[in-house]
């Protein structure tokens, strides 16, 4: 798949596991409790602590559909107290050296990079994804974690001397206090470590609220970060749906809110969080077109074309789920459709899987209405996933791979987020009329052309309205050292994701304008004379 | 090995995989060597001409180092040349990947590391112990190559034309190290050469290799691929050999005057970037509202590591009033315990050679035959049980003056020049006029009193109330003047940009 060939391109198969030995059967027993029904528990002030909540979530197996944990809705007294504990870790981990906080973020880098196939399993467990799709998930999240070791260089601040006579000035980023991030279910280890790391080798400290679908690899690499140095209270981990996101909006000890996830849910923290005094950085939906053109390398285009749309079982934010074939290009459509069809669904964790389940019932329930919405209003389902059996997981919430042709932007199709393993197709006559189709969409996420030409991809990039492009890389997410830049209505903030942005998100700035007369400098005259004034 | 490494080799600290690697470079035969490492592997030098190393507390002979005979350094070059064709071809993510293992891999081998300093070099363990920490902290700044070597684009300078430079990596580098740091001077080279995609050639001091070619060893099991680091070994040759060799396109130096002047020169004529760190004279200056902390901070400043460091504050300016805290200077000097390095009460150890010794205890005599005073002789120490050792006790000359042949040399020994003047002003005076820039220390209390020594001293590193202010390795090594050849300092961005030029693309995409 495409996502595996980005991953696989970035590592260049340099994986070499020279790390620590950390004893990787403690991780997964000690925050499930050995009851017949398991929790997940709580990481508060460096503990894992079982809830006192009566209101447990069931967390199911999206491949089985069985209960593998309940995951709790914290209670009031439980957020405050990861808050105060995350406010209390504040007063010394913001003057901890940044040397400190650097090493242990190496030794982070270390432990992860030894536990990544540990990571992938429960991923696989909770969220369906492949494993090879779930090793995909850590090793982006990884890559952020070794960003944030650059902390040293990222987080200099400026310096301008003799401003005036006898007068520097300088600037420090200094941690701004307590963060807070709401992560979506769709990358439940590569989101908390977009956030966490970056905030807290800057000097901040944490609350982190993962999704309540799969916060199992969250839970993970709180045991890893413990193993690796990290002074209790400087993250704190609270569970919940509704309750949860309203107090980090509110709570006044928390500074920053990073949000990932849908539109509904962003445009609210953002407003709410805003309205309390915060900084908010949001990013949500999205719609990804890919341009085809009729000069791509055929062959390469339509694997990455499969690759990007029904990786992951179409649930990214950077799932290329929209192809705009130009021209003669749509003649390729055929034979798309047949690729796509021998992509093999399965669950995640078996070793021939291509794509897994969809993350819920629901969620299946609504990617399938939008099928049909799509077949009623005139498009053509070249490739129906909807019915789909899987031996042995007859229970799963599988979709297959899914084509739908001849859609137009009118569609309820294509006005609305799948998020699922639904490819729809657009042709135009065109470059100039895929563009427009592409700027006409609300969301600015990312978008990818395919072609052989530099002059075409040249105008592409520099007139379309989207933040994020590949040319000819079907999923253009940024490495860590750039940042994730989705725009119009994919992204509401001042500051993106990771990179410089990210540093920046984390950081306020001090300036210090000092004036040392230079008549006061001190000789060994003046210092046995009489006091004078001067 | 002496009984310290012996301990340490067997300790559990130490990886079973390391405790193999000291023996497998230096053989065991009764007279052992150092090998030469190229295209990835520890070779036996051919030649007939060697250089003996000895342990400055005993001069015994650890190990023989060979002067490499040309077909092995063209060997080396070539290797280099070779391993350049791929290696700046390999992602910087891979890149960066061997320099986190290597991070891992010396971070666990510290000990070891400084075991062999101790024993090679001379220098206590505390000191060898913070050299290697020092070290392995410039290994983890080029791990933020990804943000480091960054290069910049401008889109639409002009219709339907964008602009944007790469970094791109020069070829083969070289680089020639001195014996007081054996680590921590090949780590200002190494690490961000290669991570920015150049291949490297090291010629470590002869006095000292050992440490390297662990160092070697950890690089090799940290997945780099053959041939992209090299060592030869040897005294003028290797030098003349790299400033000539056409295929060497840049070439980092730290040593003396005489041969930094030598590389630079050289160096530049062939056409090759070239960065040399060279001798220095640091002064600190007390003032009379210094902290009662500052004289016990210019003694450890002054005497640390035998005085061996190019950082060392070896001429004290009393300011005024300040100049009644002499007397404290020499009592708290006479505490220090010179001892051999590996002993655990060893506060100043050896300098590294009888010839040194001897340089060092003529410059202190010119300093008495030319008016200075001796108010502590530290020329003749007795260090029970290392009578052959190179030891020289805590030294301290009164009433040095700018003319004194022992002011205008360098000493690069345990001995601290003392000068009194009557304001700073004229200690800034003095400052400015030595012709060394390496570095200098203010200890004061009062704001103005910095301010002003900060702006006005013409030196390129300075402490304030520090009394060793070596950058760390987000910023750059700055010394300044008559102590550095060059456009582009050690370590920092200049570091990077050293070892990097800037290819632009302008492209032009009609619309």
């Amino acid at each position: 798949m495409a996502s595996h060939e980005l991953f696989s391109m970035q590592c260049d198969g340099h994986h070499h596991q020279i790390v620590s030995q950390v004893r990787k059967d403690v991780f997964l027993p000690r925050f499930y409790a050995s009851a017949s029904t398991p929790t997940t528990k709580l990481f508060i002030n460096g503990k894992f602590v079982e809830s006192k909540t009566k209101e447990w979530i069931d967390l199911h197996n999206p491949a089985t559909n069985e209960v593998v944990t309940r995951v709790p809705q914290s209670t009031q007294a439980e957020m405050e107290e990861a808050v105060a504990a995350a406010k209390e870790a504040f007063r010394s981990w913001s003057k901890t050296s940044i040397l400190s906080r650097q090493q242990i973020m190496f030794k982070f880098q270390n432990i992860i990079k030894d536990n990544m196939k540990l990571l992938a399993k429960n991923i696989t467990l909770e969220q369906g994804k492949t494993l090879m799709d779930a090793e995909g998930d850590v090793l982006r999240g990884l890559q952020v974690v070794e960003h944030s070791c650059s902390v040293t260089s990222l987080q200099l601040g400026e310096s301008l001397s003799s401003i005036a006579k006898d007068m520097d000035a300088m600037s420090y980023r200094i941690p701004i206090g307590v963060c807070a991030g709401i992560t979506p279910f769709n990358f439940p280890a590569m989101i908390p470590l977009w956030m966490f790391p970056l905030a807290l080798v800057c000097g901040n400290t944490y609350v982190i609220k993962p999704s309540e679908r799969d916060p199992g690899a969250c839970m993970m690499l709180m045991e890893m970060f413990n193993e690796a140095g990290a002074p209790k209270g400087v993250v704190n981990v609270i569970h919940g749906a509704h309750d949860a996101v309203n107090f980090i909006c509110d709570n006044p000890e928390i500074k920053a809110i990073s949000f990932v996830g849908s539109d509904t849910a962003g445009k609210y923290i953002y407003e709410r969080g805003s309205k309390n005094g915060k900084r908010v950085q949001s990013n949500m939906g999205a719609k990804n077109h890919g341009v085809i053109m009729p000069d791509a390398n055929k062959e390469q285009t339509l694997n990455q074309l499969v690759g990007a749309a029904f990786g992951a079982a179409g649930q990214r934010c950077m799932a290329l789920s929209t192809a705009v074939f130009v021209g003669e290009a749509k003649n390729w459509i055929p034979e798309l459709v047949e690729r796509a069809r021998k992509l093999k669904v399965n669950a995640g964790h078996e070793p021939d899987a291509d794509l897994g389940p969809v993350i819920s019932p629901q969620s299946k329930k609504r990617i399938e209405a939008l099928i049909q919405s799509g077949i009623n209003e005139g498009a053509k389902c070249l490739l129906d996933g909807r019915n789909i059996t899987v031996p042995k997981y007859e229970k799963g919430n599988f979709v297959g791979p899914t084509v739908l042709a001849d859609v137009t932007p009118k569609m309820q199709c294509y006005q609305e987020e799948i998020f699922g393993p639904v490819l729809v197709t657009l042709s135009v006559d065109t470059l100039d009329d895929a563009i427009n189709v592409i700027n006409n969409n609300r969301y600015g996420n990312g978008t990818a052309i395919f072609t052989t030409n530099g002059a075409t991809a040249r105008k592409f990039t520099q007139d379309i309205d989207v933040g994020q492009v590949g040319v000819n890389v079907p999923i253009p997410v940024p490495l860590p050292m750039f940042s994730f830049t989705g725009s119009r209505g994919s992204f509401l903030g001042d500051n993106n994701f990771y990179g410089k942005a990210g540093i920046n998100f984390y950081t306020q700035l001090k300036t210090v304008t000092s004036m040392w007369r230079e008549q006061d400098a001190t000789d060994s005259k003046a210092h046995v004379a009489m006091p004078v004034m001067r | 090995m002496n009984s310290q490494l012996t301990k340490i080799m067997n300790s559990k600290l130490v990886d079973l995989k390391f405790r193999q690697i000291l023996t497998r470079y230096a053989s065991t035969s009764s007279v052992p060597t150092t090998k030469l490492f190229i295209n990835g592997k520890f070779v036996e030098s051919k030649t007939s001409d060697w250089v003996e190393l000895r342990n400055p507390a005993t001069n015994e002979v650890i190990s023989k180092v060979p002067k490499s005979t040309r077909s092995e350094m063209q060997e080396a070059v070539q290797s280099a040349k070779d391993a350049f064709k791929t290696w700046s071809h390999t992602s910087i993510m891979a890149r960066q990947q061997v320099i986190f293992n290597f991070r891992e891999i010396m971070k666990k081998n510290l000990k070891p590391l400084a075991a062999k300093i101790t024993e090679e070099e001379g220098k206590t363990w505390g000191n060898a112990d913070k050299e290697v920490f020092r070290a392995l902290q410039i290994v983890e700044h080029a791990c933020s190559i990804t943000t480091l070597g960054m290069g910049e684009s401008l889109a639409g300078i002009a219709k339907d034309m964008d602009a944007f430079s790469f970094r791109a990596p020069l070829g083969v580098c070289a680089g020639i190290s001195a014996f007081n740091f054996p680590t921590m001077i090949p780590l200002w080279m190494i690490p961000m050469s290669i991570v920015c995609g150049n291949t490297f050639i090291l010629k470590p001091s002869e006095r000292d290799p050992g440490a390297v070619m662990m160092l070697m060893e950890m690089l090799q099991e940290a997945g780099l691929p053959n041939g992209v680091v090299n060592v030869i070994h040897g005294t003028f040759e290797p030098v003349t050999f790299l400033c000539d060799h056409p295929d060497v396109k840049a070439l980092s130096f730290v040593g003396s005057d005489a041969g930094g002047k030598y590389v630079y020169e050289r160096g530049c004529k062939n056409g090759k970037r070239v960065q040399s760190n060279m001798g220095a004279k640091c002064h600190g200056v007390i003032m009379p509202d210094a902290d009662e902390k500052s004289i016990g901070q210019l003694v450890g400043a002054g005497f640390g590591m035998a005085g061996q460091k190019c950082m060392t504050l070896c001429v004290a300016i009393f300011v005024g009033e300040a100049k009644n805290r002499i007397p404290e200077l020499v009592e708290l000097s006479k505490k220090i315990k010179v001892n051999a390095g590996h002993e655990t009460d060893a506060q100043l150890g050896p300098v590294v050679s009888p010839e040194s010794k001897e340089r060092i205890c003529k410059l202190v005599q010119s300093g008495i035959d030319e008016g200075a005073k001796i108010v502590l002789d530290g020329r003749n120490p007795v260090v029970p049980g290392y009578e052959k050792g190179n030891f020289i006790g805590p030294t301290i000359l009164t009433g040095v003056k700018p003319n004194m042949t022992c002011y205008k040399k360098e000493l690069f020994g345990p001995v601290i020049e003392v000068m009194t003047v009557d304001t700073l002003d004229e200690a800034i005076k003095v400052i400015n006029s030595n012709p060394y820039g390496n570095g200098t220390v203010i200890f004061t209390k009062s704001g103005s009193a910095a301010r002003k020594f900060t702006h006005e001293v013409d030196v390129g590193q300075i402490g304030v109330n520090v009394p060793v202010p070596i950058p760390l390795p987000m910023f750059s090594f700055t010394g300044s003047r008559g102590s550095f050849l060059g456009d582009l300092n050690f370590t920092g961005k200049a570091g990077m940009e050293f070892y990097t030029q800037i290819k632009t693309v302008t492209q032009h995409w009609r619309d």
